[in-house]
């Protein structure tokens, strides 16, 4: 299939989209750490998650 | 080879260092009996520090389990009594079989997610070294650390994890109580182990896909082979060396879990996740029981060398 003069490989897209992925379940709990680390603890578990706090501390 | 060159100029040194007096040549046999206490003099520091911290309370250890002893008071000596205890001890009995559970279901989880990131970033894709990393940051990072942060993450009330459960449309009757719910406590221990290590094993795995001749790959392909045909035909039989060393490895860390465990549920709730050492650890330094902690230590040390005899007896026989 080509689109606009790239060629697009099903296989490829869908092994970086599971890599891409997985990398995410996995770096997760450190983003939610550091995110964590700048908040007040009575925020730390308000949800949805504020990923980057306003008024980090 | 560094070592034999430094033990040939230590005794060239030595040999020219000697009086006149000793100018006759030495025999055979005064020769190598030299070189011997040279090498013997290499090793020294490293074995006696061996010796004094590993080896001697090792030995110690499997003495104490046929003593009682509480740590202050005078060491009596026990004969059997602390090996009939274990049959009796219920809260033994459980850590065994969750010892074995943890053990069963965690090596082959951990084995194949490790096998099946090393096959993923084996393929050529930009970004390669940047995916291996973050699989590999886990391993490094701090194990109370990271801990805590699953503690948080899955707490069962107001963690992330179960929020998201939430709003993915899970009854909240029904919501995985993680670490404080009996059936989930396993579970969330062996989730958290397998996710710690597999970037390790991942690595080991690399290493053993890169050292399969690609040649197989084109002869197979030639032979009409498709991708799948190729990995189970291929790239697991040429990485049996690889998955039997990871199978050992992985095998002895899970009869070893501790601190996880420690860190997560310690061994709650109830006994849902007692474990072998973390009863161990029960029993001599809470209990202060050291004797029979040292036959619990003892149990633990025969089996993990059973199963790691077996292992190489099987390997042996493919």
């Amino acid at each position: 299939m080509r689109t606009g003069g790239y060629r697009i490989n099903l296989p490829i897209v869908f092994l970086y989209v599971v890599i891409i992925g997985i990398t995410v379940i996995m770096l997760l709990p450190f983003a939610w750490m550091l995110s964590a680390s700048l908040k007040l603890s009575r925020d730390v578990f308000v949800f949805p998650i504020e990923w980057i706090p306003s008024e980090p501390r | 080879m560094s070592t034999s060159h430094a033990v040939a100029a230590a005794g060239e040194a030595a040999t020219a260092a000697a009086p006149r007096r000793r100018s006759k040549v030495l025999t055979r046999r005064q020769r190598k009996r030299r070189e011997a206490l040279v090498a013997y003099s290499f090793i020294a520091p490293n074995f006696v520090g061996f010796a004094v911290f590993t080896l001697g309370p090792v030995v110690f250890a499997f003495a104490l389990a046929f003593m009682h002893w509480d740590g202050s008071n005078a060491i009596t000596f026990a004969g059997l009594d602390n090996f009939w205890r274990l049959f009796e001890d219920k809260a033994f009995i459980t850590a065994f079989w969750n010892t074995i559970i943890y053990t069963a279901v965690s090596v082959p989880a951990t084995l194949v997610c490790a096998l099946g990131l090393a096959v993923l970033l084996n393929s050529k894709i930009a970004g390669r070294n940047f995916f291996r990393t973050a699989m590999f940051f886990p391993y490094v990072a701090s194990l109370v650390a990271v801990a805590v942060v699953w503690n948080m993450m899955f707490n069962p009330e107001m963690g992330p994890v179960n929020m998201l459960l939430y709003t993915l449309g899970l009854d909240p009757k029904n919501m995985p109580g993680w670490a404080a719910d009996r059936h989930w406590a396993m579970i969330t221990v062996i989730l958290f182990g397998v996710w710690k290590s597999m970037g390790y094993y991942m690595v080991i795995y690399l290493a053993g896909l890169q050292g399969i001749n690609s040649e197989l790959y084109e002869a197979a392909g030639l032979d009409g082979a498709n991708a799948w045909q190729k990995f189970v035909h291929v790239t697991l039989p040429q990485l049996a060396p690889t998955t039997f060393f990871v199978t050992v490895m992985l095998t002895i860390q899970s009869f070893k879990v501790f601190d996880q465990i420690y860190m997560i549920t310690q061994g709650g709730p109830g006994t849902s996740t007692l474990v072998l050492v973390y009863h161990i650890y029960n029993e001599a330094f809470i209990s202060w029981d050291l004797g029979y902690s040292s036959m619990i230590a003892l149990v633990l040390f025969v089996l993990v060398l059973a199963v790691t005899i077996l292992q190489f007896r099987r390997q042996r026989e493919d």
